[in-house]
């Protein structure tokens, strides 16, 4: 065969060097991104979408010696566009997306048990002109109910290749013939879309030849022409991404000239119930004879047996609670364990850093940066890995979507829904997975109003810090018979603040910045399934790796520059008095015991002296005007700043600063006596009820957390978010302190 | 419908809601009224230019096809359907937008 024409020698050119692009298109719920994590396992890549804060997930796939990039798609129910989230998938398609070509070949998941609404993206994907393998998914479900379907007359009909497929709980079938098809598609020609709207194709196709003509004749020529089935959406999906894309580019006259069309194009109907008519008209023509569903109501289900009790007002609301509740024990009392475990190496790696290394800057870098700074990342991973590997099994399994169903009502008053509830809960044990679970959520607004409200729940971080202000200041006061006592209800109120702070912020941010069209929750309740452990394990995986990743290099950065701003400048004077004092100790004091006691003190001392006149000292005392509205000395401004990486920290600065040793926990006698001392230089004590309930007020509203900062980041693809959230936050913390501070 | 629109035009919210109340006995019944156990076929929407009327409709709410109320929440909203042989969840304001044959009379 020799290349003849331009053409010729560009299609062999792309079959030889580059990599063959093939999208992965598909209704969500079908298996499709079990099917994907299965044909790519563990070789993928996860980015966002440059603008949008959908995934962009790709994944290699090896058939013989040839490799393929796989692009799973976020699940849709139709090419239709009307937020710039779900133009990721069209955009994608229609090779618009920065530096990825358009696809080769697409690979659209088709659930056999639901054929016919599966097929209605699947026929847009066809019109699009780009080879198809479809994979007939769930074949086994569907044959457990008894549906039949003809694949060669479908395949035929269809003009395209389709592969039963089943990517199940525990076993999987057909992958072969699949990764065959999909080798042969990448390097065929384009099928010829079938007559479907033919009005309607003419007319996106001369507007599109018009719009190219005048994109030419622009001085100089704009390289943005639209494609044919741009337009054509644009017709379609009237106000919707494909028309404000056009309309960006030819201005608004263009919204003008569609709407024109639009009224010679439809009869009595718009053309998206056009669309939607005759789309189902031709799948029910081209399904016409070759599938079987077994008439009526045949079988109840397992899943209807199930959804019996599930999604039943009363039991099923009881049963989420049993739900939520066996989460919240696991999370909690099956990670204390690996928690211990990690805080204790922690521990000794210190122990054997200072051991080994001669005393100085770099044993207490390691000790004290590195390895506190490490352990402050890794001590949360057992509760996130196990609170998400129970989100992912709840999204899977199906119940996820019952929750969102019966959550609904609940949250719809502050402007979310029922989507929202279960990523709320999971940040009372910590915002990190909840914000990465908040992927349930398909509105991009309602999605970010739950980030940004996640964050204010009271998580496993905020309890040491609260148990330590709480135990030094609250006092232990009983009423009602002992029933009740104050500082159970000091607690409560924390709580309460953090759900009330995080709620008003989704309420406010839905009223305003967040405002959208009228709220929808059109939802789909896929059936029942058994997650398919290989799928869960991947996407486990791929989490705990982001976040190690994201957040651990980012803390890990900042825990290193804390410590740097605690460590530096070392005072030399102070060094030589604490040599003089140890030495006259050593000399004076006989009983062993009382002379390691005596320098533990000397050593605590130190320590405050040096912590005194470190950089960060020294940017307490400097900022210390800033809170002193809030009634806060150098060393509480001091700790508080070296807590906004991560708000715990707040226990081991105080525990340097007032010279009671950095290794102190909440539960520290010595420490809780030390604060509730604490006094001004005229002798005033710092801490009076109100500064201290100020402070834990602070502490509950403030987003002290690079990790869910970043997280936010990550999530939302852009800094505006995760900035708002941080100084939005740590404005209401000063707030509600300034507020408390007057009460005296 | 067009008392509904005027209604919905001035935003009067007591007089949309008499309106589709008046409009759900003298028009159609919708979709919110639809009693378990009593498949109806759709009509059409009250709005087609509602919002989320194309996704509806994507998702299988066409004229013609049968749409069976199956539960709904605490509290009655939002309601669980039977379409096209899957499930959906829709809000019952979702609901009231869908046109489906009179049962009423």
């Amino acid at each position: 065969m020799t290349p003849t024409k331009p053409s010729d020698l560009i299609a062999s050119d792309k079959n030889q060097n580059k990599q063959a692009v093939i999208a992965v298109v598909g209704n969500p719920n079908t298996g499709k991104s079990t099917l994907f994590n299965l044909l790519t396992g563990m070789r993928q890549k996860v980015a966002n979408y440059p603008g949008v804060t959908v995934e962009k997930r790709i994944g290699e796939l090896t058939i013989g010696e040839r490799r393929f990039q796989l692009i799973d798609l976020p699940g849709t129910y139709s090419l239709a566009a009307h937020s710039p989230d779900e133009r990721a998938a069209i955009d994608v398609l229609l090779g618009r997306i920065g530096d990825m070509p358009a696809p080769d070949a697409v690979l659209v998941v088709v659930d056999a048990t639901n054929i016919k609404r599966n097929l209605f993206v699947a026929t847009e994907v066809l019109e699009l002109g780009i080879p198809v393998v479809i994979a007939l998914n769930m074949v086994d479900i569907a044959e457990s109910q008894h549906i039949s379907i003809d694949v060669a007359a479908l395949a035929t009909r269809l003009n395209t290749v389709v592969i039963p497929t089943i990517a199940a709980a525990t076993r999987h079938e057909n992958l072969e013939p699949l990764k065959a098809a999909l080798a042969t598609a990448v390097d065929k020609t384009s099928p010829k879309p079938w007559a479907l709207l033919e009005d309607v194709k003419q007319a996106a196709a001369a507007l599109a030849t018009e719009l190219a003509t005048e994109c030419a004749a622009q001085t100089p020529p704009s390289p943005q022409q639209p494609a044919a089935y741009e337009v054509q959406r644009a017709l379609i999906d009237k106000g919707g991404e494909a028309e404000k894309r056009l309309v960006d580019i030819f201005g608004s006259n263009l919204s003008r000239r569609l709407q024109l069309l639009r009224d010679k194009l439809t009869s009595g109907q718009t053309l998206a119930e056009r669309d939607a008519n005759e789309r189902y008209a031709y799948i029910a023509k081209i399904l016409d004879g070759i599938v079987q569903v077994p008439a009526g109501n045949q079988q109840r289900s397992l899943t209807e047996r199930i959804d019996q009790i599930v999604s039943h007002p009363i039991i099923g609301s009881l049963l989420f609670v049993l739900v939520m509740a066996t989460v919240f024990q696991a999370v909690f009392s099956w990670a204390t364990p690996l928690m211990d475990l990690i805080d204790g190496t922690a521990g000794w790696v210190t122990d054997q850093v200072y051991a080994t290394l001669p005393e100085g800057a770099i044993a207490s870098l390691l000790a004290d940066g590195v390895v506190a700074g490490v352990g402050s990342v890794v001590i949360f991973l057992p509760q996130i890995l196990i609170l998400f590997a129970f989100i992912i099994v709840l999204e899977d399994s199906g119940y996820m979507a019952r929750a969102a169903f019966l959550m609904d009502r609940s949250m719809r008053w502050c402007g979310l829904s029922g989507h929202s509830f279960v990523p709320m809960l999971s940040s009372f044990a910590c915002a990190v997975p909840a914000i990465m679970g908040t992927r349930v959520i398909p509105d991009t607004r309602d999605r970010i109003a739950t980030i940004m409200a996640a964050p204010f729940m009271t998580c496993s971080a905020r309890l040491p810090v609260y148990a330590l202000l709480i135990a030094a200041f609250i006092p232990r006061q009983h009423y009602f018979y002992g029933l009740v006592n104050l500082q159970g209800l000091v607690l409560l109120g924390l709580y309460l603040l953090g759900i009330v702070g995080g709620v008003l912020t989704a309420f406010l941010l839905k009223r305003t910045i967040l405002r959208g069209s009228a709220p929808t929750f059109l939802m789909e309740l896929p059936p029942y399934r058994t997650p398919n452990i290989k799928s869960v394990l991947v996407r486990l995986i791929e989490r705990a790796k982001a976040f190690l990743v994201r957040a651990g290099t980012v803390i890990f950065f900042v825990s290193v520059v804390v410590w740097s701003l605690a460590y530096f400048p070392r005072s030399e004077i102070l060094a030589a008095e604490f040599e003089r004092q140890k030495l006259a100790v050593e000399a004076s004091v006989q009983i062993e015991a009382a002379r390691e006691q005596a320098i533990l003190v000397l050593e605590n001392e130190l320590a405050a002296a040096q912590m005194e006149q470190s950089l960060l000292g020294r940017m307490g005392k400097t900022i210390a005007p800033v809170f002193k509205p809030l009634g806060w000395d150098w060393k509480l401004s001091a700790a508080v700043i070296a807590s906004f990486p991560a708000r715990e920290v707040v226990i081991a600065v105080l525990g340097t600063t007032y010279a009671v040793g950095s290794d102190v926990d909440e539960e520290d006698e010595g420490l809780r006596e030390r604060v509730r001392n604490a006094a001004w230089p005229d002798g005033k004590k710092v801490f009076t009820p109100g500064i201290a309930l100020g402070l834990m007020v602070f502490y509950a509203l403030c987003l002290q957390c690079a990790a869910t900062v970043v997280i936010i980041y990550r999530e939302t693809n852009s800094w505006r978010w995760p900035a708002f959230a941080w100084v939005y936050m740590t404005g209401l913390g000063y707030l509600g302190a300034l507020a408390c501070a007057q009460l005296g | 419908m067009s008392i509904l629109q005027l209604a919905q035009r001035f935003g009067f919210a007591t007089a949309t809601k008499v309106a589709k109340k008046v409009c759900a006995y003298a028009e159609d019944a919708t979709l919110a009224d639809l009693k378990p156990g009593q498949p109806a076929q759709v009509l059409g929407f009250q709005n087609a230019e509602h919002p989320s009327a194309q996704r509806l409709m994507q998702l299988g709410m066409i004229k013609g096809e049968l749409i069976e109320l199956l539960r709904s929440a605490p509290g009655g909203d939002p309601i669980e359907y039977r379409v096209m042989g899957y499930n959906l969840s829709l809000r019952r304001a979702e609901a009231a937008e869908i046109l489906v044959e009179n049962h009423l009379g």
